[in-house]
């Protein structure tokens, strides 16, 4: 049961749905192009109930560009719309826009010919009504042209101009009697609105079919003859609006020529066109012309004569003498003269001009030249330009005669005798130059650039020169450069100095301004090398002196006298401070190689060769090192401390207790075959919580010294503090011997914490040799027993 | 007056007749009755001054310092023999010192203290039974050491051993009972210095720090009491001692020793009266004589309260050591008092003048440490009062050297009759009531540790000696002295540092010199601060430094001379176990 009910809803629901009745009128729609046709179902019109939907299919048009036309009584009970797909209502509807000139009871869509069907749908009834409706297919121009064609015909007459006048013009209408202003005004908005038209039937022409034209069609041959009328109007209204134009020109340029010669190709255009004119209105023209151009021969010979410059002369003479003939007037013989004198006179301009030109073209292959040239270059252009002098323009022309007074005429003439001067100064100037560049080729052959630089810049007025030898500039740095280079290269310093200090002076080029940063530069760079190689040259001179030296044993204070420690050259010109200052760096250095390397070098190896073999000459050695020492000036305290362990007369510091240094004892004297006096001394330093200290120094002797000790006294002397010690006192000094390992004990010896305590021993012995000794200092303790 | 004296001359001759029976028949009484002092050594001291044993603090009693080397062991000893003095082993074995100083000591086992034995001591019999054996042990080194660093500068091993090792300690002992001291890196220390820091004496650790008597100990001879003021040291059974007992035998003063000896009761007499030759123990068959350094002078100390320093130094002026000495030796005369050194010079009397607080036989004098000023200028003696009263008290040692100065004093030729010298009691020389006093500074030493504490610091009684040290400590284990050291009473000068004087600026530096002097382990200090006492006396006058005493023993020839070594400032009883008796 329910399933009943629901399927009887469905129904209804989906029979409510389908609201749009289709309309098939009988006979059917025909696309043909005709009149309107009555829609009708077998001779009955349809009747539409009140808010009922139908729809009527019509057929597309037979040709494109077409309208389908329907025509409604009561058009506003309904609401319709064409369009050319259509499902009962559903889906996107797209309407044809009525195009309709009278909506309230026409409706009119464009259709065409490749749509298969159009659906007129009536989507609203209002009210129950019967539907009352035409329709016709019809071609968009004729439905277009048939609506407007009266319309058309009632502008045509309207906008037409009376050709009286035109006609009567220099017989019964003189040019002085027409309103010029008023005429052309009234024919122009008449123009105006027949060129609106004229658009119209363009439009409606646009859009005609192909075959229309062989037709019969009766809109078609309204059509052919509204347009030829008016075609006509248009022409006749151009030419008169012409005639007017330069009537209303010529009148408006009464005492203004200028303003009369702006009008001169309007005439021209006339009458090269007076043909086309009636003869009344060209002889009325003409008669105007010509009182006009008897204006014209005094007003231009007035201009020129105060014509101020020497330019070409700018008039309407030319046109005018086209003119004449064109009007079919006679040319006076003062025009012609004035036309002879002005194209006499441009000629003369253009002439000059010409070899202004030449002249330029000479000057620019000069001027723009930037290779040095070859011999023959400017006897070229010697050449040409002496050709070019001799086919100057003159004034001495039979047209310029008659206006030889006028200032313009004057001024040409000065103008050439300018030009003349100008060329025969080049000329001057190129002959010049003509007999310098062998001579400068030479130099250049033989690289002496200075000597071109110094022959062009004694020629200065020929500075054409310059940009052609601007080159030598870079080749004078690099050819001086070379030369310092070369100097360098040989180490004959001085000379690179000398060349270095020339280029430096040297203010001998073509563009000095802008060669100068390039100048300073390369000097700096010169000069940083020759300072590089006296610095690299001394301390290599001086490397290697040490490197020969540092074995030398005799004459050693002799070798810091040498000038192997001076730069090899002492230079006296400085480009800069920062040279100076490296030449007084390589003082420094070299003093530094002086006092520093050689020294510290020479005792290093020495001193080494000492303790390795201390009987090798080792006097000698041990001389030499303090030798060195007296020079050295570093900080190294190894250096310092072997310095003085060779050195008998500085004391040995013993700083620490009970450890035994070595040192050695080397003779004062020199006897290398006999006796000798030996000496060493030390210096107590000993750091002790004592204010007071106390020590005994331990000398620990070679058995050489001491072996005789028991038989003779070992020392000859021995002093602490400047007072003598004997064993005797309160001091003791014990004898060397092989029980206590010859060593010797000297003490106790007070010291004072605050200053030196030297302790000097000297002895005597038939030897002339290094002595190794071991010294060592100890408090002695407090004894209870 | 003649008649007199014939009169007198028969009465005198019974008289002598009769007085020599009497001592014939005392003699003879003697020998029968005397006691036999055979395996024993008989040493005479001064009955009322009995030897205070304590091996760490210098005594003013003779006999008191030479018992430290009966009575107590060192790690090593100091000994003798004919070449000098030596080190032996004592407590400890040198093992070695390596090279960052360490030094290596081997505690020798099995040493037993005193207390190992029981000693009863009846009358003059000793029984000695051994009883729970009590063993040397490396505590009782750190006690002793801990002692010494607590004495400070009163004792003498506080410099002997500051100097090497400064904690006062020491490490271990190991598995091999070894030791380990952290010597100082200043300096080589060869074995003789190593053995010569480290022979202090050992206690016990039993011991407290501060008893009146350290008895026990572990040397040759031990305490066994005293009886009738003998007192009496049997050999240590654990010992080497050759002799089986020393007895200090007690007398009333030093007058009889030489007297005693030669009559038996005493067999060793270790100072002679004057320090001179006896003519009554010439006999070499009976006696013989052994001389070392002098370690006795006498000097007049000035009191600085009742003498200012012009008249001081006219007093000092006045006092002419050279002819005190020739009187007190009656240089010239049948009375003379010979005298002999170690050196072997004889009646070389000028050798013994002094002049500085530092006697001449010091090391300061010898090694020209310090020079006195030995010339003499004339005194000025109208600064000086109308009598100097110059006084001594002759109840506690040296009676006899006391007397003559006195006397000698008190003659005109010396004193210019300026000088009034009496003996007066202890109590008037503690109070203060002198103008200057005599006193006899015995057990110096003339090495480096000479005394000046027992100088200027001793409290001025003659029955003992009390040194009046007081020290600041810093918190930091240093100690600074403090003025109150010097107090007026307590000091023979009468110094007082604490009260305001004229001197006031030169006694207190006087006070920090001798602190310094005496508390330094540096050895240039030492001396400079010799030289800088000697010169601040030369100025202030202080004393007259008069004279030294040559020290002279005599043995009776029961002993074999050659195993008793006496050599320069070694202690005399350095070498008692090695005395043998003579093999007849």
């Amino acid at each position: 049961m329910n399933k009943l009910i629901s399927a009887i809803l469905i129904t209804i629901l989906l029979s409510g749905c389908a609201a749009y009745k289709e309309l098939k009128p009988k006979p059917e729609i025909n696309p043909v192009e005709n009149g309107f046709i009555q829609i009708k179902k077998e001779d009955k019109y349809f009747k539409l109930k009140k808010d009922k939907k139908y729809y009527m299919v019509f057929p597309p048009a037979m040709q494109s560009n077409f309208y389908l036309v329907l025509d409604l009584e009561n058009k506003d009970l309904i609401k319709s719309y064409l369009t050319e797909t259509f499902d009962q209502g559903k889906g996107r509807i797209i309407e044809i826009p009525d195009q309709s000139p009278e909506p309230d009871h026409l409706s009119v869509f464009p259709i065409s010919d490749d749509v298969p069907q159009y659906f007129w749908v009536i989507d609203l009834v209002k009210q129950d009504v019967v539907l009352k409706m035409e329709y016709r297919y019809v071609s968009r121009w004729r439905f277009a042209f048939e609506r407007k064609y009266d319309s058309f015909k009632q502008t045509l007459t309207e906008n037409s101009v009376d050709r009286s006048p035109y006609e009567s013009l220099g017989t019964t209408v003189l040019p002085e009697d027409l309103d010029l202003e008023k005429e052309i005004s009234q024919i122009k908005e008449k123009n105006n609105r027949l060129a609106g038209m004229r658009s119209e039937l363009g439009k409606i022409e646009e859009i005609f079919p192909v075959n229309i034209r062989n037709t019969t069609d009766e809109a078609y041959q309204n059509y052919v003859q509204l347009k030829s009328d008016l075609e006509d109007e248009l022409a006749f209204q151009k030419k008169y609006l012409q005639v007017l134009d330069l009537l209303k020109k010529e009148r408006q340029s009464r005492g203004d020529m200028e303003q009369f010669f702006t009008a001169i190709p309007d005439f021209s255009a006339f009458f090269n066109a007076k043909d086309q004119f009636p003869t009344n209105v060209v002889m009325s023209i003409r008669d105007v012309l010509k009182i006009r151009l008897n204006e014209v021969a005094p007003y231009y010979e007035n201009k020129f004569s105060q014509k101020n410059d020497a330019n070409r002369i700018e008039s309407f003479i030319p046109q005018l003498e086209e003119l004449y003939p064109a009007a079919g007037l006679p040319i006076g013989e003062d025009f012609k003269r004035l036309g002879a004198f002005v194209r006499a006179y441009n000629k003369t301009v253009d002439e000059i001009q010409a070899a202004k030109k030449r002249l330029q073209d000479i000057t620019d292959k000069v001027n723009k030249r930037r290779q040095m040239p070859a011999n023959t270059f400017f006897s070229e252009i010697v050449t040409q330009l002496s050709k070019l002098q001799y086919t100057m323009p003159k004034v001495e022309r039979p047209a310029l005669k008659p206006y030889k007074s006028y200032r313009c005429v004057q001024l040409l003439s000065s103008e050439i005798g300018r030009l003349k001067a100008k060329i025969n100064a080049l000329l001057k100037k190129y002959r010049r130059a003509d007999t310098l560049i062998p001579k400068i080729n030479m130099l250049k052959d033989q690289n002496n650039i200075r000597g071109i630089l110094s022959l062009l810049k004694k020629n200065k007025e020929l500075d054409f020169l310059y940009p052609m030898y601007q080159s030598l500039d870079q080749k004078s740095l690099k050819t001086q450069a070379q030369k310092v280079r070369q100097a360098l290269k040989t180490g004959n310093w001085a000379a690179a100095e000398q060349a270095l200090k020339t280029l430096y002076n040297d203010r001998n080029f073509i563009n000095y301004g802008s060669i100068k940063p390039q100048k300073d530069k390369l000097v700096g760079v010169l000069q940083d090398s020759l300072i590089l190689n006296i610095v690299k040259q001394s301390k290599y001179q001086a490397e290697k002196f040490i490197s020969e030296n540092l074995n030398t044993l005799e004459n050693v204070e002799e070798l810091y006298r040498n000038p192997a420690f001076l730069p090899v050259y002492e230079p006296t010109f400085f480009a800069g401070n920062q040279a100076k200052q490296r030449i007084k760096s390589l003082y420094a250095e070299l003093e530094q190689l002086k006092t520093l390397t050689f020294p510290q070098k020479a005792i290093k190896l020495l001193y080494g060769q000492l303790i390795s073999n201390p009987d090798d000459r080792g006097v000698l050695k041990a001389r030499a090192i303090v030798a060195h020492g007296k020079h050295y000036k570093g900080n190294d305290s190894t250096i310092k401390n072997r310095v003085a362990e060779c050195d008998p007369n500085i004391p040995k510091l013993l700083t620490r207790p009970k450890e035994y240094r070595r040192i050695f004892a080397l003779p004062v004297s020199t006897n290398p075959d006999g006796e000798n006096e030996y000496l060493f001394k030390v210096n107590l330093k000993i750091p002790s919580p004592a204010q007071y200290p106390v020590y005994d120094v331990y000398i620990r002797l070679p058995k050489e010294i001491a072996q005789q000790a028991g038989a003779k006294q070992w020392y000859k002397n021995i002093n602490f503090n400047g007072e003598t010690i004997k064993n005797e006192g309160r001091y003791t000094i014990t004898a060397p011997g092989p029980e206590n390992n010859y060593e010797c004990q000297v003490g106790p010896l007070q010291i004072v914490k605050t200053s030196n305590n030297i302790m000097e021993v000297r002895f005597n012995k038939s030897a002339f040799k290094v002595y190794q000794i071991s010294v060592m200092a100890q408090k002695p303790i407090i004894k209870k027993h | 007056m003649k008649m007199t004296s014939q009169k007198g001359f028969v009465d005198k001759k019974y008289l002598f007749i009769g007085a020599g029976v009497v001592i014939a028949v005392a003699v003879v009484l003697y020998f029968l009755f005397a006691k036999n002092l055979k395996d024993q050594i008989v040493i005479p001291y001064i009955s009322h001054q009995k030897p205070i044993m304590d091996p760490h603090i210098p005594s003013h009693i003779p006999i008191a310092d030479k018992l430290d080397e009966v009575l107590y062991d060192g790690l090593f000893n100091i000994s003798a023999n004919p070449s000098g003095i030596t080190y032996e082993d004592g407590l400890g074995e040198l093992v070695g010192i390596d090279a960052n100083n360490v030094v290596t000591i081997r505690l020798k086992p099995n040493i037993k203290w005193h207390q190992s034995f029981k000693i009863l001591l009846n009358k003059d019999d000793i029984v000695i039974t051994p009883t729970e054996a009590v063993y040397f042990i490396a505590n009782d080194l750190r006690f002793t050491l801990k002692r010494i660093q607590r004495l400070g500068s009163l004792s003498p091993d506080y410099v002997l051993v500051g100097q090497a090792v400064d904690n006062f300690d020491f490490i271990g002992p190991d598995d091999n009972n070894e030791i380990r001291f952290k010597f100082k890196g200043d300096r080589i220390w060869t074995e003789n210095d190593i053995k010569e820091v480290l022979s202090f004496k050992i206690l016990p650790h039993t011991a407290t720090y501060n008893q009146l008597n350290y008895t026990q100990g572990t040397g040759p001879y031990m305490y066994a009491g005293e009886h009738k003021d003998v007192i009496y040291f049997p050999k240590n059974p654990a010992g080497p001692a050759n002799i089986s007992r020393l007895i200090l035998q007690p007398f009333i003063d030093n007058s009889t020793f030489t007297t005693e000896l030669s009559r038996g009761k005493i067999n060793c007499l270790l100072s002679t009266p004057f320090g001179a030759l006896s003519p009554i123990l010439r006999d070499s068959t009976e006696f013989f004589a052994k001389s070392n350094i002098s370690n006795t002078f006498f000097a007049v100390f000035f009191n600085t309260e009742r003498l200012n320093r012009s008249q001081r130094k006219a007093l000092r002026s006045l006092i002419n050591n050279k002819k005190i000495i020739e009187r007190f030796y009656k240089v010239g005369s049948k009375q003379q008092r010979h005298i002999t050194d170690y050196k072997g010079n004889y009646d070389n009397y000028d050798d013994y003048l002094n002049f500085s607080v530092f006697p001449s036989s010091s090391y300061y004098v010898e090694e020209n440490i310090v020079t006195p000023l030995k010339e003499n200028p004339q005194p000025d003696l109208s600064v000086l009062p109308d009598t100097v009263k110059i006084v001594t008290c002759l109840n506690y040692g040296f009676r006899e050297e006391l007397a003559e100065l006195v006397q000698i004093l008190n003659d005109p030729e010396i004193s210019h009759k300026k000088i009034k010298a009496l003996a007066v009691s202890n109590k008037e020389i503690k109070s203060g009531n002198y103008d200057a006093v005599i006193v006899p500074i015995s057990n110096y030493r003339s090495n480096f540790m000479f005394d000046l504490y027992n100088i200027f610091l001793r409290i001025p009684d003659f029955s003992v000696q009390k040194i009046n040290l007081i020290t600041d400590s810093d918190g930091r284990g240093n100690r600074a002295i403090n003025v109150n050291s010097f107090q007026a009473d307590k000091n023979f000068f009468r110094l007082d540092a604490t009260k305001p004087s004229p001197e006031r600026d030169d006694i207190v530096k006087l006070l920090n010199y001798v602190y310094t002097f005496m508390s330094t382990r540096e050895i240039g200090d030492k001396q400079a601060y010799a030289r800088f006492i000697d010169e601040l006396d030369q100025q202030m006058a202080l004393g007259g430094w008069l004279f030294s005493l040559p020290s002279l023993a005599y043995f009776s020839t029961q002993f074999d001379p050659k195993t008793i070594d006496l050599y320069g400032v070694a202690s005399q009883l350095s070498t008692i176990e090695k005395w043998r008796e003579k093999k007849k």
